[in-house]
């Protein structure tokens, strides 16, 4: 493949601000937690192309697929937590909407 | 060729995120996530990178997404959300997310194009194969590998403390 | 010597915390979780062991092992410190009334997590090291945030904490990967000194092409850190964590978790963008910096301090007040210079004494009166003196008037601040301070000047009011006596003097 680099960053920045948008319009916790791992991976996306763009043509410089996979283990570690407390959330309040966080604030 | 399937594959990605966001049915935002997952390995394979290919649809496609569905089944939540019409987003929020997804995708494209002698066209000499990756993972990156194994322990100690049921509970009943 | 083995020993005090994590996990496993004391005074000794090992590396050089972990003095500084404020909040689940029930092992097991975390935070500039630091301390937080589930309060204060540190941890991935890309490299020093090549990378040459997208990078990196400090736009999280979250745990998010944001916050700006750089170009970009952090620091405070002024519940204006603290040290990190990081640690340290105090005392009022507004405390001075005269002391520290630890600490800010050309910061925080006073006062004045209609007697928990009164006493100590602290911080300095 023979793409330019510019091309899979700005895919990478695409994926990131459709992530941020939905991370800011959704009420369904499940999905803003979805949203997140879309962030994540415009990351990904950009380690690789970063990635790639320095090994072009010499020795290979691969920190940044490392980092990828560290990210994925990050993505992972925050979607169990998160879920772990959806459910926990669910079993007291039957709903998994962001309205219901509404114990807390500014009386 | 490969040139091609990369821009399809990147709409694809696209297009599947875009349905994570806007769909009204939580399933179908978890699928649609998956299918935006499988667009971005075939990505990292065109770019040569094969493990992280693997990983991508192993760990995110296999084990995260089918956590996420393993929720939304649990909970029951596999039928559109109520409410009429956009009542599913949150619309206080919508001038600000749109307004901060525009501004970071003009960010973007102004940056990519601002940065003059770019490298534009390249290609790895051969694959990133498990070996290179093994090797700097367990050499210079031997220290982070170990943090990481750290913070998946507490991870699954974390999960098991948010998720249980409380033991002050079980002793009343 | 074996470079490994070399690097293990080095590695020794976050080795042992490590192991003394693992230990109080299986312990609490074979005695079944029904003595929770003991784990308590197992992990007390434990953090006593560790914070003795880290003692006698004070002064030490600098020195990198692995190719990413820093040990130096800055470092053990911050460890020091997050070793002690996790002893002390030991301290309060042990005599916390409602932690008795469910004070199980996995508590000191996450606080422990949380801890080595803030080790790795601390002593490195290696980005990929940062963000797994970062991630550990974050999940061991949320895991402690919603430790009471059963409790509606704690679970949303939790899952709140969770949503929004994805949100930045994705932020701060993002910015990391942008800079990767731009510079190749993902250690700071590096980055900083990386000469241009065939392709142009290194801090400096991506300057001069364009600086915009390193703002871009740098300005998302940036969120990750405002999150930990909850400086604006970041702190939205902030007062409703630390109001369901249970008061141990509040007290260790604001203080040990702060603390490890602003050390790291510090490495970041002491290696990018010192106000002495190499180039040209970096000291230009690097004032540009500084000053969105300066103005970031005046919201934050402006922000903090006059939502505080509105709270009924000590325990969110706590929390407001912690808002503005942050405010208040990144003025420090503002100047870019060595003694405002200086003036930034030796706050740091006032911060600490100060806050543990004050949630120490908000802990001890829950437990006798069930409640943490501020009315119900009225005349409670007059029942719990010592405790009482005691949080007098930490008002008067947050609020920065002398003769307290606070008022030195707000003094060298200040004084650094205008000799940098921050004036207007430093007035606007003045003016800042002003404003605390009200609603530090109208505790105190609750506390002394009413009179009480509650005929519940006072607790007696020896241990714990001493140790309140123990951190009073050094508040004021420290304040009169300054130096010792101003010896250790200049001993610990990020860019030498």
């Amino acid at each position: 493949m023979s793409v330019p680099t510019e091309h899979l960053v700005i895919l990478a920045g695409i994926l990131f601000s459709i992530g941020v948008a939905g991370f800011c319009l959704r009420r369904n916790l499940i999905v803003m937690l979805m949203s997140v791992e879309l962030m994540l991976n415009a990351a990904n996306l950009t380690f690789l192309a970063g990635s790639r763009a320095h090994s072009a043509g010499g020795e290979p410089m691969l920190e940044g697929a490392v980092f990828a996979i560290f990210v994925i283990v990050v993505a992972a570690v925050e979607a169990s937590v998160g879920l772990a407390l959806v459910i926990a959330l669910y079993r007291r309040q039957q709903t998994v909407s962001v309205d219901s966080l509404n114990q807390l604030g500014d009386a | 060729m490969a040139n091609l399937l990369f821009y399809l594959m990147g709409l694809g990605a696209v297009i599947g995120s875009l349905l994570v966001v806007t769909s009204k049915n939580p399933i179908t935002s978890v699928l649609s996530l998956l299918g935006t997952f499988f667009c971005l390995a075939t990505i990292y394979l065109l770019a040569g990178f094969q493990f992280l290919a693997a990983a991508q649809i192993l760990v995110y496609g296999g084990a995260i997404m089918v956590l996420f569905l393993f929720v939304v089944m649990l909970l029951n939540l596999g039928h559109p959300e109520e409410g009429s019409g956009l009542e599913f987003m949150n619309k206080r929020r919508m001038p600000f997310a749109f307004a901060a997804s525009a501004m970071l995708i003009v960010l973007t494209f102004a940056g990519v194009l601002g940065q003059g002698s770019a490298p534009g066209a390249v290609e790895l000499a051969h694959m990133a194969t498990i070996g290179d990756l093994a090797g700097l993972m367990f050499g210079s990156f031997l220290l982070p590998f170990e943090a990481a194994s750290i913070l998946l322990m507490g991870a699954a100690v974390a999960v098991i403390v948010l998720a249980k049921r409380e033991r002050t509970q079980a002793v009343e009943r | 010597m074996n470079p490994y083995i070399e690097g293990m020993q080095a590695l020794a005090p976050e080795l042992v915390l490590t192991a003394l994590a693992l230990i109080v996990l299986v312990a609490d496993l074979l005695t079944k979780g029904k003595d929770s004391r003991r784990m308590g005074y197992l992990t007390l000794a434990g953090l006593a062991v560790v914070g003795g090992m880290l003692a006698l590396r004070l002064g030490e050089p600098s020195q990198t092992y692995f190719g990413m972990v820093i040990v130096d003095s800055f470092g053990t500084f911050f460890k020091l410190f997050t070793v002690a404020a996790v002893a002390v909040v030991c301290v309060f689940i042990l005599s916390d009334k409602n932690e008795r029930k469910n004070g199980i092992g996995e508590y000191y097991f996450l606080l422990l997590g949380a801890s080595v975390g803030i080790f790795f935070m601390v002593s490195t500039n290696h980005l990929l090291l940062l963000v797994l630091g970062l991630e550990l301390l974050s999940l061991a937080s949320y895991a402690l945030a919603g430790f009471h589930k059963g409790q509606r309060k704690s679970a949303e204060a939790a899952m709140k904490y969770v949503v929004f540190g994805g949100l930045s941890a994705g932020i701060m991935v993002y910015g990391i990967s942008l800079l990767y890309g731009m510079t190749g490299t993902l250690d700071l020093a590096e980055m900083a000194t990386l000469a241009g090549d065939s392709i142009p990378t290194g801090l400096v040459p991506q300057l001069y092409l364009s600086a915009m997208p390193v703002g871009v990078a740098m300005v998302m990196i940036l969120a990750g850190f405002a999150y930990k400090m909850s400086v604006v736009p970041f702190h939205f999280w902030t007062p409703d964590v630390y109001e369901g979250s249970p008061t141990p745990v509040t007290t260790f998010l604001a203080v040990a978790s702060k603390a490890a944001g602003v050390a790291a916050l510090l490495r970041f700006v002491g290696a990018l963008f010192p106000v002495d750089g190499v180039d040209e170009i970096i000291m230009w970009y690097g004032d540009r910096f500084g000053m969105l952090i300066a103005v970031l620091a005046a919201v934050t405070m402006t922000l903090g301090n006059l939502s505080a002024l509105r709270q009924q519940s000590l325990k969110r204006m706590l929390a407001y007040s912690s808002i503005a603290h942050a405010g208040y040290i990144l003025i420090g990190v503002a100047t870019r210079t060595s003694e405002g990081f200086d003036a930034a640690m030796y706050y740091m340290t006032a911060y600490y004494f100060m806050n543990l105090g004050a949630f120490g005392v908000l802990l001890y009022f829950e437990s006798a009166l069930g409640s943490d507004r501020i009315e119900d405390m009225r005349g409670f001075g007059w029942k719990s003196p010592l405790i009482s005269i005691a949080m007098v002391a930490f008002l008067v520290s947050l609020t920065g008037l002398p003769p307290t630890i606070g008022f030195y600490g707000k003094y060298l800010l200040f004084k650094v601040g205008v000799a940098e050309g921050l004036g207007w910061l430093v007035i606007v925080a003045a003016l800042n301070s002003v404003v605390s006073l009200f609603y530090y006062f109208s505790v105190a004045k609750s506390l002394f000047l009413k009179e009480s209609n509650d005929e519940r007697p006072a607790l007696s928990q020896p241990l714990f009011a001493g140790l309140l009164t123990a951190i009073g006493v050094l508040t004021i100590f420290f304040g009169l006596f300054p130096d010792s602290i101003q010896e250790l911080v200049e001993m610990c300095s990020l860019l030498g003097s």
